[in-house]
């Protein structure tokens, strides 16, 4: 009898313990209802060159789940941590086709196309899996705040600016569903998961 | 058993933690072609006598513009003795082992080229 009680516990137990890769990612951010319409919080639509000149604008991310950072190439305090971990994800999803990398520089005057070309050469990756991106000085800084990210001008800064190292993921509608510090190489296994389960959710849904 | 410290230049290491490592990364691999391991330097061996130089005042790589590529920081608040600590810190963190004295590091100050490039806050 005690034996069939902890088997049925058991069975219960295992039912209940869903896989990290079954649960919902959140969509982050305010929402706004307008005219009774729910709209969940969407990136604006941005326009920059990247390391090869080419433009970019965020539609053509829209067939890309996109992991996005903010940083500057002369930056001496986080961003080099935070590239290695942008790194470390780039080699977990390089054969993710899906996947696309974008990094944002926030300090345009130093950081032109030449630069960006030459930091892009240097870190090994081209653009067809990883933009990085140059252009208007205020729109990239507007930016960092619709992808949650803190960065400002600051002369006290080292570098110049004060920003924040968080890693960004985005969907195929420009929502940002996950984010992890990039600081904190710890941080990363989860987003992972999360980046997996994003994966997973349009695989359903393109091949139901 | 009370553990050893396993490298004897402490304040070296607290150094390299507080001027190096948000660059050249706690395990000293630096990022890939950005910015250059330490652990396979060859400041650390045959090029050892560049290294105090080096760590005082950087090094830069320009455009033809002279406009600035890639820069390693200059350390000018480091004084000769943190330059001497940090490297035999090193020296025993990678087990290449080559001490430098601290007369050598300050001889070798001395005579160092003239800097590539002034330090601009």
């Amino acid at each position: 009898m005690r034996i069939l009680y902890l088997i049925t516990v058991a069975i219960i137990l295992l039912l209940g313990c869903q896989s990290t890769d079954n649960r919902p990612l959140p969509f982050l951010g305010q929402v706004e209802v307008i005219d009774g319409d729910t709209l969940k919080h969407t990136i604006p639509h941005w326009t920059f060159l990247n390391q090869d000149s080419t433009k970019i604008t965020n539609t053509d991310l829209a067939n890309k789940i996109y992991i996005s950072d903010f940083f500057f190439t002369s930056c001496p305090s986080i961003c080099p941590k935070v590239m290695k971990q942008m790194l470390r994800l780039h080699e977990e999803f390089e054969d993710e086709e899906v996947i696309q990398f974008v990094s944002f520089t926030i300090d345009p005057k130093r950081d032109d196309v030449d630069k960006l070309s030459l930091y892009s050469k240097n870190l090994g990756v081209t653009s067809d899996t990883w933009h990085f991106l140059t252009g208007d000085q205020d729109s990239l800084l507007d930016l960092a705040d619709e992808y949650f990210v803190v960065a400002y001008k600051d002369e006290d800064a080292p570098g110049g600016f004060d920003h924040s190292g968080k890693i960004i993921l985005t969907d195929k509608s420009g929502h940002v569903r996950s984010f992890c510090e990039g600081t904190d190489p710890e941080s990363i296994p989860q987003f992972i998961d999360d980046v997996n389960i994003l994966i997973k959710e349009y695989e359903k849904t393109d091949n139901p | 058993m009370i553990a050893c410290e396993d490298n004897i230049y402490v304040q070296g290491g607290r150094l390299y933690q507080f001027h190096c490592e948000s660059c050249h990364m706690t395990d000293g691999s630096g990022l890939e072609a950005i910015i250059p391991p330490i652990q396979t330097s060859d400041y650390l061996t045959n090029k050892l006598t560049e290294l105090p130089c080096l760590i005082r005042h950087g090094i830069a790589e320009y455009k033809l513009d002279d406009s600035i590529l890639l820069e390693m920081p200059a350390n000018y608040d480091l004084t000769e003795y943190e330059i001497n600590n940090i490297i035999n810190y090193l020296q025993v963190k990678w087990e290449t082992n080559h001490i430098l004295s601290i007369d050598s590091t300050k001889q070798l100050l001395e005579d160092c080229p003239i800097p590539l490039y002034k330090f601009e806050k």
